[in-house]
């Protein structure tokens, strides 16, 4: 008797302790996290509701096709009135998510590294532009839409949808690029530091680490060449930055990024000479 | 000794043959039935049934990134002190190039149909 009281007794306990424990838990954690709320978090938040609306976005995009092709074929005042519909609530979640997916570029932009400051400042200032005006457009999209006001917001749309992939896509240039100009420029410094490091030894294989230290300056200097060619391209204000011309400007990249791991490896190789 | 065939005297006999079931008057005293609260073995069984389901509630409670962080693999690495002071750099430099390797965006432009829009009727037909 005594003993089933006890361990009911010590059930009882844990259940409190543990209620008691957890809820400590979460107490600490929401204090900690609002008092930490730290930028990184709300690129994390924003990113996560940047999935949830293209989640969104794509199941309606798929209904859509659906009642379009319906329309297509029954030409019903019902077909049309579905495509309509449709046609009006896949344009709101669009632009929602285009609203956020900009955003998230403004965010990046902010916080890249080894991009030039006037051109940062000019597509930050682009960006706020083009988020801005998706969101005045978010207004037209608010009231119930006919037939004849969805073909207007959708040659509306189009004058606005260039020149904001136009500058997505140039700030991904800038940020990808950005992000190589900052290993490039960190491994010209560790090349300098290496080679006072390897000047130090005198033996006989001197020689040839001086031939190799040239290599690497050399091999260095091509992939400066390519940098400052796609930095001068990024710049130049009449640049096509569509879908393509991005396609395109990532072989020269491509060409950045094997220049440095080459010179990273011939440093590597250096080292034990 | 003569064999006994009389069916009179194996009638005469036949209660001694019956069979001998045990009457148990109701007065005899029976194995005390304990009641199932006061049965240390169920006590017993029941303590540790509810120990077993408060630790499963505590382990489901536990926030998710603290288990897959057991899941994941423990990455070791060397101490810089191993592998020298430029060597380290080296390896730190080679894992940010490819965090910047341009063939992985991070942010490639939505996949959106920017010419959503209802055919017209011209085109139907």
């Amino acid at each position: 008797m005594k003993l089933g009281y006890f361990l009911v007794l010590m059930t009882i306990l844990c259940v409190v302790s543990a209620g008691v424990v957890r809820g400590s838990v979460i107490v600490s954690s929401v204090f900690a996290q609002s008092a930490a709320i730290s930028t990184q978090d709300q690129y994390t938040e924003i990113r996560q509701t940047y999935r949830g609306q293209l989640d969104e976005y794509r199941t309606a995009d798929r209904q859509y096709q659906i009642t379009i092709e319906q329309y297509k074929q029954l030409k019903t005042l019902a077909a049309l009135e579905d495509a309509v519909q449709q046609t009006h609530l896949t344009m709101k979640l669009r632009n929602q998510v285009l609203i956020t997916y900009l955003t998230l570029l403004h965010f990046q932009l902010q916080n890249g590294t080894g991009i030039n400051l006037d051109q940062k400042a000019l597509m930050l200032q682009a960006l706020n532009a083009d988020i801005s005006r998706l969101k005045t457009f978010q207004e037209k999209l608010e009231p119930e839409a006919n037939r004849q006001a969805i073909a207007q917001i959708a040659s509306e749309f189009a004058i606005l949808a260039k020149p904001l992939e136009n500058d997505a896509y140039k700030v991904q240039t800038l940020l990808a690029v950005g992000k190589l100009q900052t290993v490039f420029d960190k491994t010209v410094t560790l090349r300098g530091e290496i080679d006072d490091f390897t000047g130090q030894k005198q033996d006989i294989n001197t020689t040839q680490r001086q031939r190799a230290n040239q290599e690497i300056k050399d091999n260095l200097l091509e992939t400066k060449v390519v940098i400052d060619e796609v930095v001068t391209e990024t710049a130049r204000p009449n640049t096509d930055f569509s879908r393509g011309s991005f396609a395109g400007l990532q072989d020269d990249l491509a060409q950045i990024y094997a220049g440095l791991s080459q010179s990273l490896s011939f440093l590597e190789e250096l080292l034990s000479i | 000794m003569p064999e006994d065939n009389s069916q009179t005297n194996f009638s005469a006999e036949e209660p001694l043959f019956e069979s001998t079931t045990l009457h148990i008057n109701s007065d005899t005293p029976q194995a005390v039935k304990v009641p199932l609260h006061q049965n240390k073995k169920v006590l017993i069984g029941v303590g540790f049934g509810l120990l077993f389901f408060v630790i499963l509630i505590l382990v489901l409670l536990q926030p998710r990134s603290a288990i897959r962080q057991v899941v994941e693999p423990s990455f070791i690495p060397i101490p810089d002190a191993a592998v020298g002071p430029q060597q380290a750099k080296i390896n730190e430099l080679m894992t940010e190039l490819k965090a910047a390797d341009p063939a992985t965006q991070e942010l490639p432009f939505p996949a959106v149909d920017l010419t959503l829009d209802i055919p017209d009727d011209k085109q139907l037909r």
